[in-house]
């Protein structure tokens, strides 16, 4: 008997679990209830039950969109077809098609994201997660009037807002643009919450306009943060065995390597290599780091020579940064 | 759900409203009668605000509807083991602390009624571990009537539960 009662309980715990976490009742349910009294009159038992008491669920029209970036969109400057990512629910408890527009004059930035070149809002259709512009599992431009997306109760739509970006923008620049979506049940959208829109909810029940007026607007941003490496490689000197400058067989070459990190980020184990020519000879022992000797084995300090090969490790390099000059010398064979 | 401002919801159902009233019946003289209200908040001409009840016949979820249970002995004898049972419709949530009744003792049941206790001593058992019940899980409220119900007197008990 125990255990029947154990099994009994687990089942109906799963069920109001999942039922919790459920959207909204849907509209046009009809919630009844029925009182039973059992009693005794002159030691005879019996019992009788009330009629129900019931009515029934209005549509409430509620909706939300939340950004889903973690934080800024990194792009470059220029840049294409950079995309935001939306969620869009319908928070209300009936089947509703909601209108979406952006706006990219947001104030409050450095610059204004354009509508991106293959198209300005996209619509996860599924196939693949994240957004594809292209291929066999291209998502959908979002028309208008056309594919508006029809959600049931507590359904999601995954919106993608695709911009491209101007040029000759300065790293740490953002843009902000916003996306729109309304409701489309006429005289929903913005209207003051209690509105109610008669006969406008599913099965002919009245529409109730919600907290959130039918219509929800979230920004998003973008920021200007490409992160490049520059290098360059000089001749600081050449000695010559007459203690010339000539460039000639014996001749001593000093190179010197610059680094420059700029743009915004951090770049990670940055590492330099540096082959020599086959007709140079490195001269052992020669390497420096912004003035300072460094060993040509392969130990704690950021240097080594082998194979014919200078390498220098910098480790994690935040942008922007110029780094020590590397120096080495090499004769020419 | 996101909750709903009363006063906008209250006073959109007032103007939906009407009536929900379930004819009353009766068995040997005894009479039951449930009634689902909703509360209004209205304004007197004085320009006072005070709360009123009215049937409720459409809500949106997050309204809160208080529903009342009237049972009346229209007979000559008195009537005695009074216990009355209510569910907690489906698609609603009981409402911590809200069951009341004249001269009775309220338990309620986490299992669809098979067996009532009162709110601290409900648990829900689940993985071997057991924990408090929430009122939000409660199934069934019953209110155990003390004494006998005399006859031509009548007695009521409410709740109120929230539209998921």
């Amino acid at each position: 008997m125990n255990i029947g009662w154990h099994i009994l309980i687990g089942v109906f715990i799963g069920l109001w679990a999942s039922t919790a976490q459920a959207a909204a009742t849907p509209a046009a349910t009809v919630i009844s209830n029925i009182a039973t009294l059992n009693y005794e009159v002159g030691g005879a038992p019996d019992s009788i039950t009330s009629l129900p008491a019931k009515f029934t669920v209005d549509e409430l029209i509620d909706v939300s969109l939340t950004w889903q970036d973690a934080s800024s969109v990194s792009v470059n400057s220029p840049d294409v077809d950079k995309s935001l990512t939306f969620i869009l629910t319908n928070i209300g408890n009936g089947p509703e098609s909601f209108s979406l527009a952006r706006n990219n004059s947001l104030t409050g930035d450095n610059f204004d994201p354009s509508n991106g070149a293959s198209g300005s809002i996209y619509l996860e259709n599924g196939l693949q997660p994240g957004f594809q512009t292209s291929g066999p599992n291209a998502d959908s431009i979002y028309i208008p009037g056309t594919n508006d997306p029809n959600l049931t109760g507590g359904g999601t739509q995954t919106i993608y807002v695709n911009s491209n970006i101007q040029s000759a923008l300065p790293t740490g620049n953002t843009g902000l643009l916003s996306l729109t979506a309304s409701s489309r049940t006429p005289g929903a959208a913005g209207a003051t919450p209690g509105t109610s829109l008669a006969g406008q909810g599913v099965g002919g029940v009245n529409a109730l306009v919600g907290n959130t007026r039918a219509q929800a607007v979230q920004n998003g941003s973008y920021i200007v943060s490409g992160l490049s490496v520059t290098v360059a490689k000089t001749v600081a000197s050449i000695v010559d065995p007459r203690a010339g400058n000539n460039l000639e067989p014996g001749s001593v070459v000093a190179y010197q390597i610059v680094v420059t990190v700029s743009g915004s980020g951090t770049a990670g184990n940055l590492t330099i290599t540096d082959p020599l020519p086959a007709e140079f000879t490195y001269f052992p022992g020669s390497i420096t780091v912004g003035g300072a000797a460094r060993t040509d084995a392969v130990d704690a300090d950021n240097a080594s020579f082998g194979s014919s090969t200078v390498t220098v490790n910098f480790g994690s390099v935040v942008a922007p940064a110029t780094l020590p000059a590397i120096q080495f010398r090499a004769t020419l064979n | 759900m996101r909750p709903f401002s009363l006063i906008a919801l209250f006073s959109l159902i007032g103007m939906l409203a009407g009536p929900a009233h379930a004819a009353p019946e009766a068995k040997q003289n005894i009479t039951l009668k449930n009634v689902a209200e909703v509360e209004v908040e209205v304004t007197t001409p004085n320009g006072k605000k005070e709360k009123k009840r009215e049937p409720v016949k459409k809500a949106v979820p997050g309204t809160e509807v208080i529903f009342t249970t009237t049972f009346g002995n229209a007979g000559t004898k008195p009537a005695g083991n009074i216990v009355l049972t209510n569910p907690v419709p489906d698609n609603t949530s009981y409402v911590a602390g809200s069951a009341t009744g004249a001269n009775t003792d309220i338990t309620f049941s986490v299992d669809g009624g098979k067996t009532y206790s009162t709110p601290d001593r409900l648990k829900i058992k689940k993985d071997n571990k057991e924990r408090p019940a929430l009122p939000a899980e409660y199934t069934h409220i019953r209110w155990t009537y003390k004494g006998e119900l005399a006859a031509g007197k009548s007695s009521d008990v409410s709740f109120r539960v929230v539209i998921k």
